[in-house]
């Protein structure tokens, strides 16, 4: 029976989005501060959403059924790093300039692995690199195989100054090269981890301290470098990918069977993907094809592409921002930090720093394409793509009562759909364009002291006029421009604009009132 | 006494060419791969203290070194019981 309340205004504004995507709770109980969900968005201020920026075709390589396998980048001393690409051609290419449009790229060889993926490290001022075929040596000029390597070998690390090899014939068995010499390979270097056991060594890493063994679901480490004395660090965990593996600051993270782990050192991993858990079901993500995920690491974030259900190849990228997780008061640690989802052309990642650039570069997926992620641009690769944000469902305190809203304030800046879903329902129930952009620098004529000098703001305040009655309401943001837009970063008395993605949001608050129950 | 795993003085590239050599002989007349690699570790007349090896892992325990050798041929292309 429906009643009317008493009247009462209601002024709520949204708290920021700092707690990023949430699929784990049920939507009811999702935070005022996370997302239902959230694709092609970025938090590039803390609490604030932005669209993300595009990506940009570098040229092409091979013919034009060649896809990227893995990709690397050789530093090398006072000259420019060199990007090597491992195609599914078999071949394994180069270029001096990733920069370069289009990139130009040289052989190194052929007759490669036209399914696994090369690993590569560099030891001793050379890139060696691993696919079960050969262990090849490169010096950015001259190639040539380590033929008294061990044969199958595909997952290489270098730990204290040693190369360590692992691969698919033998599932258990570590190689170590001799100290500080790739080239050699003493007959008795190579131990068992957990020989027998049934499982399968699926990555080497290090943090430095130990050489750490990864099979699908244990960890072992190697304490000794000489006498390959290992033991167990997690009994329950283990990485499905060897280039899942990213160090960034004083943290490593890796992919597991269960989500995104970070390494705790001699000890077991702890999870911290739990917000989005569902994700790491065989209902939703291809568990066959998980040996693909590759990582990329850029500034202060990094993520992990996964194949989704029914997908060869990866399709879903899961972004993480460790920086931005709450500060704890009394110890000062930091939390973990929000999650958001991209759907991006490209399945492999190298990060690339040459002169005066900092970019992730990579392969697309459907296409002998090598791209740069991430570009100014606001279309991959010259195709739309669609940016959509839905945040919690707010029922501005009271979960019985139906409200009425008639204008919403948003805060933020370029060109987006306004959209609402009520009461829980997946459906939209009203959209609004809100377009925040700012206008172009022109000359123009007026008074001295009246109105506006200067350029137009960045990021604006707009009262929307809206026509809402629910008892509660997500907002959901989303988009389909091709154009890029700016974020304003105050360096000092300088306004420095980076370029960004079409539009972001950093707050919207909802005026209205409350009226009573409604069946 | 144990030695490190590098200490003893057999590289892949030794085992290579022991391998490339038992297949250039006779298959009527050559020994078992196994028994091969036995006589030229023999040959190479080391010490106990070289030819044994802590096998380290979760149980260690010593292992001649033409026994790891042997339990390793498949990274050479060799199929053991050849």
């Amino acid at each position: 029976m429906a009643q009317v309340a008493e009247l009462k205004e209601i002024t709520f504004p949204t708290q920021g989005w700092q707690g990023g995507i949430n699929i784990r709770d049920a939507p009811d109980q999702i935070a005022p501060n996370e997302l239902q969900t959230a694709e092609n968005v970025v938090y590039d201020n803390a609490g604030g959403i932005a669209k993300r920026k595009g990506s940009r075709n570098q040229g092409t390589f091979g013919a034009g059924g060649d896809r990227v396998l893995s990709c690397y980048t050789f530093y090398r001393p006072n000259q420019n790093p060199q990007v090597l690409i491992h195609t599914s051609a078999g071949a394994m290419l180069y270029t001096n300039d990733v920069t370069a449009t289009p990139i130009v790229w040289g052989s190194i060889t052929t007759g490669l692995s036209t399914t696994q993926p090369a690993s590569f490290e560099t030891e001793n001022s050379k890139c060696y690199f691993a696919e079960t075929t050969v262990l090849g040596q490169w010096d950015g000029t001259t190639y040539n195989t380590i033929g008294s390597a061990p044969a199958g070998i595909c997952y290489l690390r270098v730990w204290k100054d040693t190369m360590w090899a692992a691969g698919l014939s033998n599932p258990d068995r570590l190689y170590s090269a001799a100290a500080g010499d790739p080239t050699t390979w003493p007959a008795l270097n190579f131990v068992d981890i957990m020989h027998g056991d049934g499982d399968k060594l699926t990555c080497i890493a290090s943090d430095g301290l130990f050489l750490i063994c990864f099979k699908q679901h244990r960890t072992q480490v190697v304490s000794d470098p000489a006498l390959f004395t290992n033991h167990t660090a997690d009994f329950e965990k283990g990485c499905e990918s060897h280039f899942s593996v990213v160090h960034m600051e004083d943290k490593m993270y890796y992919l597991s069977r269960l989500g995104v782990c970070w390494w705790q050192g001699d000890a077991s991993s702890r999870l911290i993907s739990y917000k989005i858990d569902p994700l790491f079901t065989p209902d939703l993500l291809n568990l066959a094809n998980m040996s693909l995920a590759y990582a990329y690491q850029l500034s202060d974030r990094c993520a992990w592409a996964v194949p989704e259900i029914g997908q060869s190849m990866n399709t879903l990228v899961i972004e993480y921002y460790p920086r931005l997780g709450p500060i704890y008061q009394i110890s000062g640690n930091i939390g973990p930090g929000p999650w958001t989802f991209h759907r991006v052309p490209l399945t492999t990642f190298t990060t690339v720093r040459q002169g005066a650039t900092e970019a992730v570069y990579g392969g697309h997926g459907t296409a002998n394409k090598f791209m740069w992620l991430f570009s100014p641009d606001g279309t991959d690769d010259g195709a739309t793509f669609q940016s959509l944000a839905i945040s919690a469902s707010f029922n501005f305190g009271s979960p019985v009562y139906w409200k009425y809203f008639r204008r919403v304030t948003v805060v933020g800046r370029g060109k987006f759909n306004l959209q609402f879903k009520r009461n829980y329902g997946t459906g939209v129930y009203a959209t609004y364009v809100v377009d925040l952009r700012s206008s172009s620098l022109i000359w123009n004529s007026g008074n001295w002291n009246v109105g506006p000098w200067g350029p137009d703001s960045n990021l604006k305040r707009k009262l929307q006029s809206v026509d809402l009655h629910a008892v509660a309401l997500a907002i959901q943001i989303s988009d389909s421009e091709v154009n890029t837009g700016e974020q304003l970063i105050q360096v000092g008395s300088l306004g420095q604009e980076v370029t960004a993605g079409e539009w972001a949001v950093m707050e919207m608050s909802f005026d209205g009132f409350l009226l009573g129950i409604r069946e | 006494m144990v030695v490190n795993p590098a200490d003893v003085p057999i590289t892949r590239e030794d085992v290579q060419n022991w391998v490339k050599k038992w297949k250039r002989m006779s298959k009527t007349k050559r020994p078992t791969i196994e028994d091969y690699i036995r006589q030229q570790v023999d040959k190479l007349e080391l010490s106990d203290e070289m030819v044994l090896k802590a096998h380290k892992g979760e149980d260690p325990k010593l292992t001649h070194a033409a026994d790891l050798i042997i339990d390793d041929l498949g990274s050479y292309g060799v199929g053991a019981g050849s």
